[in-house]
Protein backbone atom coordinates (compact mmCIF):
# COMPACT_ATOMS: atom_id res chain seq x y z
CA UNK A 1 0.00 0.00 0.00
CA UNK A 2 2.57 2.49 1.20
CA UNK A 3 4.96 1.69 -1.60
CA UNK A 4 2.29 2.11 -4.19
CA UNK A 5 1.36 5.47 -2.78
CA UNK A 6 4.92 6.71 -2.72
CA UNK A 7 6.27 5.30 -5.96
CA UNK A 8 4.46 7.50 -8.44
CA UNK A 9 5.79 10.56 -6.57
CA UNK A 10 9.23 9.63 -7.77
CA UNK A 11 8.22 9.28 -11.39
CA UNK A 12 7.05 12.03 -13.70
CA UNK A 13 3.43 11.79 -12.50
CA UNK A 14 3.49 15.05 -10.51
CA UNK A 15 4.97 16.92 -13.43
CA UNK A 16 2.24 15.64 -15.70
CA UNK A 17 -0.32 16.71 -13.15
CA UNK A 18 1.21 20.16 -12.89
CA UNK A 19 1.25 20.47 -16.67
CA UNK A 20 -2.40 19.55 -16.73
CA UNK A 21 -3.24 22.17 -14.13
CA UNK A 22 -1.45 24.81 -16.20
CA UNK A 23 -3.40 23.75 -19.26
CA UNK A 24 -6.70 23.80 -17.36
CA UNK A 25 -6.03 27.35 -16.30
CA UNK A 26 -4.00 28.55 -19.26
CA UNK A 27 -6.25 27.56 -22.13
CA UNK A 28 -9.32 29.49 -20.92
CA UNK A 29 -7.14 32.56 -20.28
CA UNK A 30 -5.63 32.17 -23.74
CA UNK A 31 -9.05 32.06 -25.37
CA UNK A 32 -10.09 35.24 -23.54
CA UNK A 33 -6.87 36.98 -24.57
CA UNK A 34 -7.43 35.99 -28.20
CA UNK A 35 -10.99 37.23 -28.11
CA UNK A 36 -10.05 40.62 -26.65
CA UNK A 37 -7.18 40.98 -29.13
CA UNK A 38 -9.47 40.33 -32.08
CA UNK A 39 -11.91 42.84 -30.68
CA UNK A 40 -9.15 45.46 -30.26
CA UNK A 41 -7.91 44.76 -33.78
CA UNK A 42 -11.33 45.08 -35.38
CA UNK A 43 -11.88 48.40 -33.64
CA UNK A 44 -8.49 49.75 -34.77
CA UNK A 45 -9.15 48.63 -38.32
CA UNK A 46 -12.54 50.34 -38.03
CA UNK A 47 -14.38 47.18 -39.03
CA UNK A 48 -17.16 47.90 -36.53
CA UNK A 49 -18.16 51.11 -34.81
CA UNK A 50 -17.40 49.69 -31.36
CA UNK A 51 -15.64 51.05 -28.28
CA UNK A 52 -12.27 49.51 -27.45
CA UNK A 53 -12.05 46.71 -24.91
CA UNK A 54 -10.31 49.09 -22.52
CA UNK A 55 -13.01 51.71 -22.76
CA UNK A 56 -15.68 49.05 -22.27
CA UNK A 57 -13.90 47.54 -19.30
CA UNK A 58 -13.74 50.95 -17.63
CA UNK A 59 -17.44 51.48 -18.22
CA UNK A 60 -18.18 47.99 -16.93
CA UNK A 61 -16.30 48.56 -13.70
CA UNK A 62 -17.83 52.02 -13.28
CA UNK A 63 -21.30 50.57 -13.77
CA UNK A 64 -20.53 47.77 -11.37
CA UNK A 65 -19.22 50.01 -8.59
CA UNK A 66 -20.90 53.42 -9.02
CA UNK A 67 -23.81 52.53 -11.25
CA UNK A 68 -25.38 54.52 -14.04
CA UNK A 69 -26.41 58.05 -12.96
CA UNK A 70 -29.19 58.09 -15.56
CA UNK A 71 -30.93 55.23 -13.78
CA UNK A 72 -29.41 55.50 -10.31
CA UNK A 73 -28.67 51.77 -10.37
CA UNK A 74 -25.53 49.67 -10.61
CA UNK A 75 -25.08 46.47 -12.58
CA UNK A 76 -25.77 44.27 -9.59
CA UNK A 77 -29.11 45.96 -8.97
CA UNK A 78 -30.05 45.71 -12.62
CA UNK A 79 -29.20 42.02 -12.96
CA UNK A 80 -30.67 41.39 -9.51
CA UNK A 81 -34.04 42.74 -10.64
CA UNK A 82 -33.96 40.42 -13.66
CA UNK A 83 -32.88 37.48 -11.55
CA UNK A 84 -35.82 38.03 -9.23
CA UNK A 85 -38.17 37.73 -12.19
CA UNK A 86 -36.38 34.57 -13.29
CA UNK A 87 -36.67 33.16 -9.78
CA UNK A 88 -40.41 33.72 -9.74
CA UNK A 89 -41.01 32.39 -13.25
CA UNK A 90 -38.74 29.37 -12.81
CA UNK A 91 -40.08 28.63 -9.35
CA UNK A 92 -43.60 28.42 -10.69
CA UNK A 93 -42.47 26.49 -13.77
CA UNK A 94 -40.53 23.85 -11.83
CA UNK A 95 -43.16 23.61 -9.14
CA UNK A 96 -45.65 22.62 -11.79
CA UNK A 97 -43.45 20.87 -14.36
CA UNK A 98 -41.67 18.40 -12.10
CA UNK A 99 -44.74 16.88 -10.40
CA UNK A 100 -46.52 16.88 -13.76
CA UNK A 101 -43.56 15.21 -15.47
CA UNK A 102 -43.42 12.54 -12.77
CA UNK A 103 -47.14 11.80 -13.03
CA UNK A 104 -47.18 11.78 -16.81
CA UNK A 105 -44.00 9.71 -17.00
CA UNK A 106 -45.39 7.12 -14.58
CA UNK A 107 -48.79 6.82 -16.24
CA UNK A 108 -49.06 5.89 -19.93
CA UNK A 109 -52.67 7.07 -20.12
CA UNK A 110 -51.81 10.50 -18.78
CA UNK A 111 -48.98 10.61 -21.28
CA UNK A 112 -51.30 9.97 -24.21
CA UNK A 113 -53.68 12.54 -22.77
CA UNK A 114 -51.12 15.33 -22.41
CA UNK A 115 -48.95 14.50 -25.40
CA UNK A 116 -50.76 16.62 -28.04
CA UNK A 117 -50.92 19.69 -25.80
CA UNK A 118 -47.28 19.47 -24.80
CA UNK A 119 -46.12 18.86 -28.34
CA UNK A 120 -48.13 21.72 -29.84
CA UNK A 121 -47.07 24.36 -27.33
CA UNK A 122 -43.49 23.20 -26.88
CA UNK A 123 -42.18 24.51 -30.23
CA UNK A 124 -43.74 27.97 -29.72
CA UNK A 125 -40.95 30.46 -28.86
CA UNK A 126 -41.71 31.79 -25.35
CA UNK A 127 -41.45 35.38 -26.65
CA UNK A 128 -44.42 34.76 -28.93
CA UNK A 129 -46.53 34.74 -25.77
CA UNK A 130 -45.68 38.35 -24.87
CA UNK A 131 -48.57 40.09 -26.68
CA UNK A 132 -51.12 37.59 -25.41
CA UNK A 133 -49.65 37.77 -21.94
CA UNK A 134 -50.14 41.57 -21.90
CA UNK A 135 -53.78 41.00 -22.76
CA UNK A 136 -54.13 38.26 -20.15
CA UNK A 137 -52.67 40.35 -17.34
CA UNK A 138 -54.00 43.75 -18.47
CA UNK A 139 -56.45 43.99 -15.60
CA UNK A 140 -53.72 43.59 -12.97
CA UNK A 141 -51.76 46.55 -11.59
CA UNK A 142 -48.32 46.62 -13.25
CA UNK A 143 -48.95 43.88 -15.80
CA UNK A 144 -45.37 44.00 -17.08
CA UNK A 145 -44.01 42.16 -14.05
CA UNK A 146 -46.49 39.37 -14.61
CA UNK A 147 -45.83 39.23 -18.32
CA UNK A 148 -42.09 38.90 -17.78
CA UNK A 149 -42.48 36.20 -15.15
CA UNK A 150 -44.95 34.43 -17.41
CA UNK A 151 -42.55 34.42 -20.35
CA UNK A 152 -39.83 33.01 -18.09
CA UNK A 153 -42.35 30.45 -16.89
CA UNK A 154 -43.11 29.30 -20.42
CA UNK A 155 -39.43 29.15 -21.31
CA UNK A 156 -38.49 27.11 -18.24
CA UNK A 157 -41.57 24.90 -18.11
CA UNK A 158 -41.08 22.76 -21.22
CA UNK A 159 -37.48 21.69 -20.72
CA UNK A 160 -38.31 20.80 -17.10
CA UNK A 161 -41.41 18.79 -17.93
CA UNK A 162 -39.89 16.99 -20.90
CA UNK A 163 -36.71 16.03 -19.05
CA UNK A 164 -38.57 14.87 -15.94
CA UNK A 165 -40.96 12.80 -18.02
CA UNK A 166 -38.12 11.24 -19.95
CA UNK A 167 -36.17 10.58 -16.75
CA UNK A 168 -39.08 8.64 -15.28
CA UNK A 169 -39.72 6.69 -18.46
CA UNK A 170 -36.18 5.44 -18.90
CA UNK A 171 -35.93 4.04 -15.36
CA UNK A 172 -35.24 0.34 -15.70
CA UNK A 173 -38.47 -1.46 -14.71
CA UNK A 174 -36.33 -4.02 -12.91
CA UNK A 175 -35.60 -1.37 -10.24
CA UNK A 176 -39.31 -1.01 -9.66
CA UNK A 177 -39.74 -4.78 -9.45
CA UNK A 178 -36.75 -5.02 -7.11
CA UNK A 179 -38.35 -2.45 -4.80
CA UNK A 180 -41.68 -4.23 -4.94
CA UNK A 181 -40.08 -7.58 -4.23
CA UNK A 182 -38.66 -6.01 -1.05
CA UNK A 183 -42.22 -5.07 -0.15
CA UNK A 184 -42.37 -1.43 -1.30
CA UNK A 185 -45.79 0.20 -1.71
CA UNK A 186 -46.57 2.35 -4.76
CA UNK A 187 -45.85 5.43 -2.72
CA UNK A 188 -42.50 4.02 -1.62
CA UNK A 189 -41.68 3.08 -5.21
CA UNK A 190 -42.34 6.71 -6.16
CA UNK A 191 -40.23 8.20 -3.38
CA UNK A 192 -37.44 5.65 -3.27
CA UNK A 193 -37.10 4.60 -6.92
CA UNK A 194 -38.80 6.92 -9.39
CA UNK A 195 -37.63 10.18 -7.81
CA UNK A 196 -33.98 9.31 -7.16
CA UNK A 197 -33.79 7.44 -10.46
CA UNK A 198 -35.02 10.42 -12.43
CA UNK A 199 -33.16 13.05 -10.41
CA UNK A 200 -30.32 13.35 -12.96
CA UNK A 201 -32.83 14.15 -15.69
CA UNK A 202 -34.81 16.47 -13.43
CA UNK A 203 -31.65 18.44 -12.66
CA UNK A 204 -30.79 18.61 -16.35
CA UNK A 205 -34.29 19.97 -16.96
CA UNK A 206 -33.79 22.55 -14.24
CA UNK A 207 -30.44 23.59 -15.66
CA UNK A 208 -31.77 24.00 -19.20
CA UNK A 209 -34.94 25.65 -17.87
CA UNK A 210 -33.05 28.26 -15.88
CA UNK A 211 -30.81 28.98 -18.87
CA UNK A 212 -33.77 29.52 -21.17
CA UNK A 213 -35.65 31.41 -18.47
CA UNK A 214 -32.76 33.83 -18.12
CA UNK A 215 -32.65 34.46 -21.88
CA UNK A 216 -36.41 34.93 -22.01
CA UNK A 217 -36.34 37.39 -19.15
CA UNK A 218 -33.78 39.63 -20.85
CA UNK A 219 -35.74 39.53 -24.07
CA UNK A 220 -39.05 40.24 -22.33
CA UNK A 221 -37.50 43.27 -20.66
CA UNK A 222 -36.81 44.76 -24.09
CA UNK A 223 -40.52 45.04 -24.70
CA UNK A 224 -41.77 46.78 -21.62
CA UNK A 225 -41.10 47.83 -18.08
CA UNK A 226 -38.46 50.01 -16.50
CA UNK A 227 -36.37 47.49 -14.63
CA UNK A 228 -33.79 44.84 -15.24
CA UNK A 229 -30.71 44.31 -17.34
CA UNK A 230 -32.63 43.74 -20.57
CA UNK A 231 -34.42 47.04 -20.16
CA UNK A 232 -31.10 48.71 -19.42
CA UNK A 233 -29.50 47.48 -22.64
CA UNK A 234 -32.46 48.43 -24.76
CA UNK A 235 -32.79 51.84 -23.16
CA UNK A 236 -29.06 52.51 -23.51
CA UNK A 237 -29.53 51.91 -27.19
CA UNK A 238 -32.67 54.07 -27.52
CA UNK A 239 -31.18 57.00 -25.63
CA UNK A 240 -28.34 57.37 -28.06
CA UNK A 241 -26.40 54.21 -28.76
CA UNK A 242 -24.30 54.05 -25.64
CA UNK A 243 -22.20 51.15 -26.89
CA UNK A 244 -19.93 50.68 -23.83
CA UNK A 245 -23.01 50.45 -21.59
CA UNK A 246 -24.69 48.01 -23.95
CA UNK A 247 -21.65 45.75 -24.10
CA UNK A 248 -21.26 45.93 -20.31
CA UNK A 249 -24.85 44.79 -20.01
CA UNK A 250 -24.21 41.91 -22.40
CA UNK A 251 -21.16 40.87 -20.42
CA UNK A 252 -23.18 40.97 -17.20
CA UNK A 253 -25.87 38.79 -18.77
CA UNK A 254 -23.25 36.32 -19.93
CA UNK A 255 -21.56 36.15 -16.53
CA UNK A 256 -24.86 35.64 -14.71
CA UNK A 257 -25.89 32.92 -17.16
CA UNK A 258 -22.56 31.21 -16.70
CA UNK A 259 -22.83 31.38 -12.91
CA UNK A 260 -26.38 30.00 -12.93
CA UNK A 261 -25.27 27.05 -15.02
CA UNK A 262 -22.18 26.46 -12.90
CA UNK A 263 -24.33 26.61 -9.78
CA UNK A 264 -26.62 23.86 -11.00
CA UNK A 265 -23.68 21.74 -12.11
CA UNK A 266 -22.25 22.12 -8.61
CA UNK A 267 -25.60 21.09 -7.19
CA UNK A 268 -25.71 18.07 -9.52
CA UNK A 269 -22.36 16.92 -8.18
CA UNK A 270 -23.57 17.27 -4.62
CA UNK A 271 -26.90 15.55 -5.19
CA UNK A 272 -25.67 12.79 -7.49
CA UNK A 273 -22.53 11.40 -5.85
CA UNK A 274 -23.22 8.05 -7.50
CA UNK A 275 -22.84 9.42 -10.99
CA UNK B 1 -41.49 -22.28 3.78
CA UNK B 2 -42.86 -24.72 1.22
CA UNK B 3 -43.72 -23.53 -2.28
CA UNK B 4 -46.39 -25.23 -4.34
CA UNK B 5 -47.27 -24.43 -7.94
CA UNK B 6 -50.45 -25.97 -9.20
CA UNK B 7 -51.13 -25.92 -12.96
CA UNK B 8 -49.63 -22.45 -13.38
CA UNK B 9 -50.06 -21.06 -16.89
CA UNK B 10 -49.13 -17.63 -18.16
CA UNK B 11 -49.83 -15.68 -21.31
CA UNK B 12 -48.31 -12.48 -22.64
CA UNK B 13 -51.10 -11.24 -24.88
CA UNK B 14 -51.85 -14.17 -27.16
CA UNK B 15 -48.62 -15.99 -26.54
CA UNK B 16 -48.44 -18.73 -23.97
CA UNK B 17 -45.19 -18.59 -22.02
CA UNK B 18 -45.89 -21.14 -19.28
CA UNK B 19 -48.09 -24.21 -19.61
CA UNK B 20 -49.53 -26.00 -16.58
CA UNK B 21 -46.47 -25.87 -14.37
CA UNK B 22 -46.88 -27.99 -11.25
CA UNK B 23 -44.11 -28.16 -8.67
CA UNK B 24 -43.55 -28.72 -5.01
CA UNK B 25 -40.51 -27.42 -3.20
CA UNK B 26 -40.28 -28.40 0.44
CA UNK B 27 -39.26 -26.12 3.30
CA UNK B 28 -35.53 -25.41 3.40
CA UNK B 29 -34.92 -27.12 0.08
CA UNK B 30 -32.69 -25.80 -2.69
CA UNK B 31 -34.35 -26.10 -6.11
CA UNK B 32 -32.60 -25.27 -9.38
CA UNK B 33 -34.63 -24.50 -12.48
CA UNK B 34 -33.04 -24.83 -15.87
CA UNK B 35 -34.26 -24.69 -19.44
CA UNK B 36 -33.64 -23.06 -22.82
CA UNK B 37 -33.41 -19.30 -23.15
CA UNK B 38 -36.87 -17.74 -23.38
CA UNK B 39 -38.72 -20.72 -21.90
CA UNK B 40 -40.16 -18.58 -19.13
CA UNK B 41 -37.84 -19.07 -16.14
CA UNK B 42 -37.70 -15.38 -15.24
CA UNK B 43 -41.43 -15.10 -15.80
CA UNK B 44 -42.00 -18.00 -13.42
CA UNK B 45 -39.94 -16.28 -10.72
CA UNK B 46 -41.85 -13.00 -11.18
CA UNK B 47 -45.09 -14.91 -10.75
CA UNK B 48 -43.86 -16.63 -7.61
CA UNK B 49 -42.64 -13.28 -6.24
CA UNK B 50 -46.10 -11.84 -6.77
CA UNK B 51 -44.79 -9.17 -9.14
CA UNK B 52 -47.15 -10.36 -11.87
CA UNK B 53 -50.33 -12.34 -11.64
CA UNK B 54 -50.46 -15.67 -13.44
CA UNK B 55 -53.12 -16.15 -16.07
CA UNK B 56 -54.13 -19.44 -14.52
CA UNK B 57 -53.34 -21.85 -11.72
CA UNK B 58 -52.37 -21.36 -8.11
CA UNK B 59 -49.12 -20.42 -6.40
CA UNK B 60 -49.12 -21.20 -2.71
CA UNK B 61 -46.64 -20.49 0.07
CA UNK B 62 -47.36 -22.87 2.93
CA UNK B 63 -50.85 -23.15 1.47
CA UNK B 64 -51.53 -19.38 1.20
CA UNK B 65 -51.49 -17.20 -1.94
CA UNK B 66 -48.39 -15.06 -2.51
CA UNK B 67 -48.07 -11.30 -2.15
CA UNK B 68 -45.02 -9.15 -2.87
CA UNK B 69 -45.68 -6.98 0.16
CA UNK B 70 -45.49 -9.72 2.74
CA UNK B 71 -41.71 -9.68 3.13
CA UNK B 72 -41.68 -13.47 2.89
CA UNK B 73 -39.91 -13.46 -0.46
CA UNK B 74 -36.50 -12.17 -1.45
CA UNK B 75 -35.55 -11.89 -5.11
CA UNK B 76 -32.16 -11.60 -6.78
CA UNK B 77 -32.65 -10.40 -10.33
CA UNK B 78 -30.92 -11.58 -13.48
CA UNK B 79 -29.26 -8.16 -13.86
CA UNK B 80 -28.67 -7.60 -10.15
CA UNK B 81 -30.96 -4.57 -10.13
CA UNK B 82 -29.08 -2.82 -7.34
CA UNK B 83 -30.12 0.79 -6.93
CA UNK B 84 -27.22 2.78 -8.39
CA UNK B 85 -28.12 5.86 -6.33
CA UNK B 86 -27.72 4.04 -3.01
CA UNK B 87 -24.49 2.96 -1.33
CA UNK B 88 -23.91 -0.71 -0.61
CA UNK B 89 -25.12 -0.18 2.95
CA UNK B 90 -28.28 1.64 1.84
CA UNK B 91 -29.01 -1.04 -0.73
CA UNK B 92 -28.90 -3.69 1.98
CA UNK B 93 -31.08 -1.69 4.36
CA UNK B 94 -33.61 -0.88 1.61
CA UNK B 95 -35.65 -4.04 2.12
CA UNK B 96 -35.50 -3.62 5.90
CA UNK B 97 -36.86 -0.08 5.57
CA UNK B 98 -39.66 -1.29 3.30
CA UNK B 99 -40.56 -3.90 5.91
CA UNK B 100 -40.66 -1.22 8.60
CA UNK B 101 -37.86 -2.44 10.86
CA UNK B 102 -36.91 -0.24 13.81
CA UNK B 103 -33.78 1.90 13.17
CA UNK B 104 -31.64 0.09 15.73
CA UNK B 105 -32.49 -3.40 14.47
CA UNK B 106 -32.20 -2.16 10.93
CA UNK B 107 -28.66 -0.88 11.44
CA UNK B 108 -27.56 -4.09 13.16
CA UNK B 109 -29.04 -6.37 10.51
CA UNK B 110 -27.52 -4.26 7.73
CA UNK B 111 -24.05 -4.66 9.23
CA UNK B 112 -24.63 -8.35 9.81
CA UNK B 113 -25.56 -9.04 6.19
CA UNK B 114 -22.83 -6.79 4.81
CA UNK B 115 -20.28 -8.90 6.65
CA UNK B 116 -22.07 -12.12 5.75
CA UNK B 117 -21.29 -11.40 2.09
CA UNK B 118 -17.87 -9.92 2.93
CA UNK B 119 -18.59 -6.32 1.95
CA UNK B 120 -18.12 -4.57 5.27
CA UNK B 121 -15.20 -2.50 4.02
CA UNK B 122 -17.21 -1.47 0.97
CA UNK B 123 -20.31 -0.27 2.80
CA UNK B 124 -19.99 3.29 1.52
CA UNK B 125 -19.26 2.32 -2.08
CA UNK B 126 -21.84 2.81 -4.81
CA UNK B 127 -22.71 -0.23 -6.96
CA UNK B 128 -20.81 1.13 -9.97
CA UNK B 129 -17.65 1.19 -7.83
CA UNK B 130 -17.92 -2.53 -7.06
CA UNK B 131 -16.78 -5.51 -9.12
CA UNK B 132 -19.29 -7.83 -10.77
CA UNK B 133 -18.90 -10.47 -8.07
CA UNK B 134 -19.25 -7.91 -5.30
CA UNK B 135 -22.43 -6.59 -6.89
CA UNK B 136 -23.92 -10.08 -6.99
CA UNK B 137 -23.07 -10.63 -3.33
CA UNK B 138 -24.59 -7.26 -2.50
CA UNK B 139 -27.77 -8.17 -4.37
CA UNK B 140 -27.88 -11.37 -2.35
CA UNK B 141 -27.44 -9.46 0.90
CA UNK B 142 -30.21 -7.06 -0.04
CA UNK B 143 -32.70 -9.86 -0.63
CA UNK B 144 -31.63 -11.86 2.43
CA UNK B 145 -31.39 -9.08 5.01
CA UNK B 146 -35.09 -8.79 5.81
CA UNK B 147 -35.14 -12.52 6.44
CA UNK B 148 -37.54 -13.81 3.79
CA UNK B 149 -38.24 -17.50 4.08
CA UNK B 150 -38.22 -18.00 0.31
CA UNK B 151 -35.38 -16.69 -1.86
CA UNK B 152 -35.69 -16.52 -5.66
CA UNK B 153 -32.50 -16.13 -7.64
CA UNK B 154 -32.41 -15.53 -11.38
CA UNK B 155 -29.08 -16.59 -12.89
CA UNK B 156 -27.22 -14.57 -10.28
CA UNK B 157 -23.77 -15.83 -11.28
CA UNK B 158 -24.20 -15.84 -15.07
CA UNK B 159 -21.89 -12.88 -15.63
CA UNK B 160 -19.05 -14.15 -13.45
CA UNK B 161 -15.87 -15.87 -14.57
CA UNK B 162 -15.59 -19.59 -13.80
CA UNK B 163 -13.41 -19.08 -10.75
CA UNK B 164 -15.53 -16.48 -8.95
CA UNK B 165 -18.54 -18.48 -9.94
CA UNK B 166 -17.30 -21.54 -8.07
CA UNK B 167 -16.43 -19.40 -5.09
CA UNK B 168 -19.87 -17.83 -5.07
CA UNK B 169 -21.54 -21.22 -5.30
CA UNK B 170 -19.65 -22.39 -2.24
CA UNK B 171 -20.48 -19.12 -0.51
CA UNK B 172 -24.16 -19.43 -1.35
CA UNK B 173 -24.25 -23.01 -0.10
CA UNK B 174 -22.77 -21.83 3.18
CA UNK B 175 -25.26 -18.96 3.53
CA UNK B 176 -28.15 -21.24 2.61
CA UNK B 177 -27.15 -23.79 5.24
CA UNK B 178 -26.71 -21.06 7.86
CA UNK B 179 -30.02 -19.35 7.16
CA UNK B 180 -32.12 -22.44 6.31
CA UNK B 181 -34.16 -20.78 3.59
CA UNK B 182 -36.09 -22.29 0.75
CA UNK B 183 -34.30 -21.33 -2.48
CA UNK B 184 -35.41 -21.33 -6.10
CA UNK B 185 -32.38 -20.76 -8.29
CA UNK B 186 -32.49 -20.35 -12.07
CA UNK B 187 -29.37 -21.30 -13.99
CA UNK B 188 -28.21 -22.32 -17.44
CA UNK B 189 -25.29 -24.25 -16.05
CA UNK B 190 -25.91 -27.94 -15.39
CA UNK B 191 -22.73 -28.09 -13.37
CA UNK B 192 -23.99 -25.26 -11.16
CA UNK B 193 -27.39 -26.89 -10.77
CA UNK B 194 -25.96 -30.26 -9.70
CA UNK B 195 -23.54 -28.55 -7.33
CA UNK B 196 -26.24 -26.51 -5.57
CA UNK B 197 -29.56 -28.30 -5.81
CA UNK B 198 -31.60 -30.75 -3.79
CA UNK B 199 -33.97 -30.84 -6.72
CA UNK B 200 -33.54 -29.88 -10.37
CA UNK B 201 -36.48 -28.88 -12.51
CA UNK B 202 -35.93 -28.93 -16.27
CA UNK B 203 -38.30 -26.83 -18.35
CA UNK B 204 -38.99 -27.27 -22.04
CA UNK B 205 -39.62 -24.42 -24.38
CA UNK B 206 -42.57 -22.66 -26.04
CA UNK B 207 -44.61 -22.93 -23.99
CA UNK B 208 -42.59 -23.73 -20.88
CA UNK B 209 -43.56 -27.07 -19.40
CA UNK B 210 -41.99 -29.21 -16.70
CA UNK B 211 -39.94 -31.76 -18.59
CA UNK B 212 -38.31 -33.36 -15.56
CA UNK B 213 -38.18 -32.93 -11.80
CA UNK B 214 -35.15 -34.75 -10.44
CA UNK B 215 -34.11 -35.05 -6.80
CA UNK B 216 -30.35 -34.79 -6.31
CA UNK B 217 -29.18 -37.02 -3.52
CA UNK B 218 -25.55 -36.10 -3.04
CA UNK B 219 -23.85 -35.45 0.28
CA UNK B 220 -22.54 -31.95 0.93
CA UNK B 221 -20.01 -30.48 0.52
CA UNK B 222 -20.10 -31.74 -3.03
CA UNK B 223 -17.19 -32.72 -5.16
CA UNK B 224 -17.54 -31.95 -8.86
CA UNK B 225 -15.28 -34.83 -9.80
CA UNK B 226 -17.09 -37.53 -7.83
CA UNK B 227 -18.63 -40.28 -10.00
CA UNK B 228 -22.12 -39.65 -8.63
CA UNK B 229 -21.83 -35.94 -9.50
CA UNK B 230 -20.78 -36.75 -13.03
CA UNK B 231 -23.63 -39.25 -13.40
CA UNK B 232 -26.19 -36.62 -12.45
CA UNK B 233 -24.66 -34.18 -14.91
CA UNK B 234 -24.87 -36.67 -17.71
CA UNK B 235 -28.43 -37.62 -16.83
CA UNK B 236 -29.58 -34.02 -17.05
CA UNK B 237 -27.53 -33.25 -20.12
CA UNK B 238 -29.12 -36.23 -21.89
CA UNK B 239 -32.56 -34.98 -20.92
CA UNK B 240 -31.88 -31.61 -22.42
CA UNK B 241 -30.20 -32.84 -25.57
CA UNK B 242 -32.55 -35.57 -26.77
CA UNK B 243 -35.56 -33.32 -26.53
CA UNK B 244 -34.39 -29.94 -27.65
CA UNK B 245 -32.28 -31.14 -30.52
CA UNK B 246 -31.42 -28.02 -32.42
CA UNK B 247 -32.95 -25.62 -29.94
CA UNK B 248 -30.80 -22.83 -28.62
CA UNK B 249 -29.98 -23.61 -24.99
N1 LIG C 1 -43.13 -8.27 -20.01
C1 LIG C 1 -43.25 -9.11 -21.07
N2 LIG C 1 -44.13 -8.85 -22.06
C2 LIG C 1 -44.25 -9.70 -23.11
N3 LIG C 1 -43.53 -10.80 -23.27
C3 LIG C 1 -42.64 -11.12 -22.33
C4 LIG C 1 -42.44 -10.28 -21.18
N4 LIG C 1 -41.48 -10.85 -20.41
C5 LIG C 1 -41.11 -11.97 -21.05
N5 LIG C 1 -41.79 -12.15 -22.19
C6 LIG C 1 -41.67 -13.28 -23.12
O1 LIG C 1 -41.84 -14.44 -22.37
C7 LIG C 1 -40.92 -15.44 -22.78
C8 LIG C 1 -40.17 -15.94 -21.58
O2 LIG C 1 -39.33 -14.90 -21.08
P1 LIG C 1 -38.42 -15.11 -19.81
O3 LIG C 1 -37.67 -13.85 -19.58
O4 LIG C 1 -39.24 -15.60 -18.69
O5 LIG C 1 -37.44 -16.26 -20.31
P2 LIG C 1 -36.19 -16.91 -19.57
O6 LIG C 1 -36.45 -18.37 -19.52
O7 LIG C 1 -35.93 -16.21 -18.30
O8 LIG C 1 -35.03 -16.63 -20.60
P3 LIG C 1 -33.47 -16.38 -20.30
O9 LIG C 1 -32.88 -17.71 -19.98
O10 LIG C 1 -32.95 -15.87 -21.59
O11 LIG C 1 -33.38 -15.40 -19.18
C9 LIG C 1 -40.04 -14.81 -23.83
O12 LIG C 1 -40.44 -15.29 -25.08
C10 LIG C 1 -40.27 -13.33 -23.70
O13 LIG C 1 -40.24 -12.76 -24.97
MG1 LIG D 1 -34.41 -15.00 -17.60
Amino acid sequence: MLEQAVLPELTDLPRKKRNKRWLDLGLPVLSLVCFVSLWELSVRLKLFALPTPEETMKTFLRLLVYGDPLYAKNLLQLTGASLWIVAKGCGAAFGLAIPLGVLVGANPYLEKLTHPILEIFRPVPPLAWIPLAYLMFSSLPGPTRYVQAFVVFVGAFFPAVVNTLHGIKVIDPTYIQAAKSCGASSCQVLRRVLLPGSLPSILTGIRIGIGIGWMCCVAAEFVGGRMGIGFYIWDSYSTGGRAPEIISGIIAIGIVGYLLNAGIIWLERRLLPWR
Amino acid sequence: MALTLHNVSHFYLERQVLDHISLHIGTGRFCCITGPSGCGKSTLLRLVAGLEKSTGGAILLDGAPVSARSGQIGMVFQEGALFPWLTARKNVSFGLEMQGFKPKVLADLTEEYLSLVGLKQFAEYYPNQLSGGMRQRLAMARSLAYNPSLVLMDEPFASLDAQSRNLMQAELTRIWRETKKTVVFVTHSIDEAVFLADQIVVLSSRPGQVKADIPIELPRPRLRTSPAFVRYREQILALIENSEGTNEW
